[in-house]
């Protein structure tokens, strides 16, 4: 049973960038910047959904596993989906499928459950 | 159009700034967020940013990073769990339909119309002083001495206008009041550029007034002394060239008559002379002789005439009594700069930061439907 949680329109829109790369590599990770870029969502927005969805167990993440010596840079940390989190993702998509096929594009950007 | 010149050259600065200290910067905006966070989150949140910003290559995105997470509230990143799933407390319908996009429009219209306002600060006050001048008629009724200079008053003022105006004239007003330029070295002389004298006419202003008997000059300066000195010279010279023009008038006509006259009288004489001969040889046509020289003396009477008209005239021209201008109100020290007009500024940032925040509003809402769109035809 996949966790339900609060999905606000950016939320639904990480999820839809998260599941792109899914659908491509089951194990695909993305850091920060790129899931900004993909998403086209702005830090501010981005890292509070992903610590509330990596705390509800949608996403997993690890630091980058060189040190930060070897590498020269700082390590980044990269977040994959897990398996709730792309039935979550899948579930949302579900729900707004009808509005689409009616014409009618108006998604519903949040939902609330428990 | 200068001041929001001005106010766009000093936004521009202050982004070329930013610009080139954008990693500084990034890097010191998102440790202070990050240590602003609770402390389980702080370092690795610190850390994890640093690497983001230093995996950036433009640094507009290292900024627009790092400015976010620090508009951004610490409450946001509260992970616990009411947050993670206690329905929200504003209506899913508004969430839905404008989503966070009112405060975007609104923060953008009052950050700009704010920084518009601050600039406003930076950009030089200006003084205007103004004189008002009034046309006198002439003290002498028409009908008694005729003025050479036919002209309406409006017109010769034009024509005044472009000698004050002129090269020459403006030149040796910015030389005597050291407008436009640095103070030169001890002994030093500084020629005045073309483009001191373009700019001198556009701090120039010149109004005929509504009642049609007056006009203004105004000049438009930084400091208020020196705006009221050159807007009473400005008077001074108006009239003064003027009054020189009107001269300039009766002179010329009066040596244009002067040549008739002795053109006249040499044919005159000469008339004279072959009449005297046609007399003493019987010429058969010594009475159409006759006739021509009355003819020509008739016209050099009338020529006499007008010269003597002419002599009053310019008489009347030298001794003021004619047409003139007198100053009605002089140029007085301005208390007040007439710009920046603060309000103005601020009002065209606001519009600036509105317009910004709907272009923000419907490419970042087109963008992301279309998103959705493409990932529901691909699910």
């Amino acid at each position: 049973m996949p966790p339900t949680v609060r999905l606000s329109h950016q939320g639904l829109r990480m999820l839809l960038a998260f599941l792109d790369a899914f659908n491509e590599d089951v194990r695909a990770e993305l850091a920060g910047a790129e899931l900004m870029r993909l998403a086209r969502l702005s830090s501010g927005t981005l890292y509070p959904i992903l610590l509330r969805f990596e705390k509800a167990g949608l996403f997993e993440s690890r630091w980058e596993e060189e040190t930060p010596e070897s590498l020269g840079r700082p390590r980044r940390r990269f977040y994959r989906l897990t398996h709730a989190g792309a039935q979550v993702a899948h579930d949302a998509l579900g729900e707004l499928s009808p509005p689409i096929s009616d014409g009618a594009f108006k998604p519903r950007l949040s939902r609330a459950s428990r | 159009m200068s001041q929001l010149m001005g106010v766009g050259v000093l936004l521009g600065g202050l982004v070329a700034v930013l610009l080139a200290f954008a990693p500084q910067v990034s890097g010191s905006l998102v440790r202070s967020r990050a240590r602003r966070l609770p402390r389980t989150l702080s370092p690795r949140m610190e850390e994890e940013w640093l690497a983001e910003l230093d995996a950036m290559l433009s640094r507009p995105s290292q900024l627009a990073f790092a400015i976010a997470l620090t508009l951004t509230r610490r409450h946001s990143f509260s992970i616990d769990e009411d947050s993670l799933f206690a329905t929200p407390s504003r209506p899913p319908v508004t969430v839905a339909t404008i989503g966070g996009w009112p405060s975007v429009l609104i923060a953008s219209t009052m950050a700009f119309a704010a920084i518009a306002y601050g600039a406003s600060f930076l950009v030089l006050p200006m003084y205007l002083s103004t004189a008002r001048i009034r046309v006198v008629p002439s003290r002498i009724p028409e009908a008694f001495v005729e003025s050479p200079v036919r002209l309406p008053w409006h017109d010769r003022l034009q024509r005044v206008s472009e000698q004050v105006l002129s090269q020459t004239s403006l030149e040796r007003l910015i030389l005597d009041a050291d407008l436009y330029r640095a103070i030169p070295p001890a002994g030093a002389a500084v020629p005045v550029s073309a483009g001191d004298i373009a700019r001198m006419r556009r701090d120039i202003d010149f109004q005929l007034l509504p009642d049609g008997q007056s006009f203004e000059v105004s000049y438009l300066s930084p400091d208020p002394q020196t705006a009221m000195k050159v807007a009473e010279r400005l008077a001074g010279l108006y009239i003064k060239t003027s009054v020189a023009d009107r001269e300039l008038i009766a002179h010329a006509s009066s040596q244009f008559l002067d040549a008739q006259i002795d053109d006249v009288r040499s044919r005159l004489l000469s008339q004279a002379a072959e009449i005297r001969s046609a007399v003493d040889v019987h010429a058969p046509d010594v009475d159409v002789e006759r006739l021509e020289h009355e003819q020509l003396t008739s016209i050099y009477r009338g020529l006499l005439m007008k010269r003597e008209h002419l002599l009053i005239s310019a008489n009347l021209e030298q001794r003021a009594l004619g047409e003139w201008f007198t100053v009605l109100d002089p140029a007085r020290v301005p208390e007040t700069p007439i710009s920046p007009n603060r309000l103005l500024i601020a009002g065209e940032g606001a519009a600036a930061g509105f317009f910004l925040g709907v272009t923000m509003m419907l490419a970042g809402r087109r963008g992301s439907f279309q998103r959705l769109k493409k990932a529901m035809a691909r699910t």
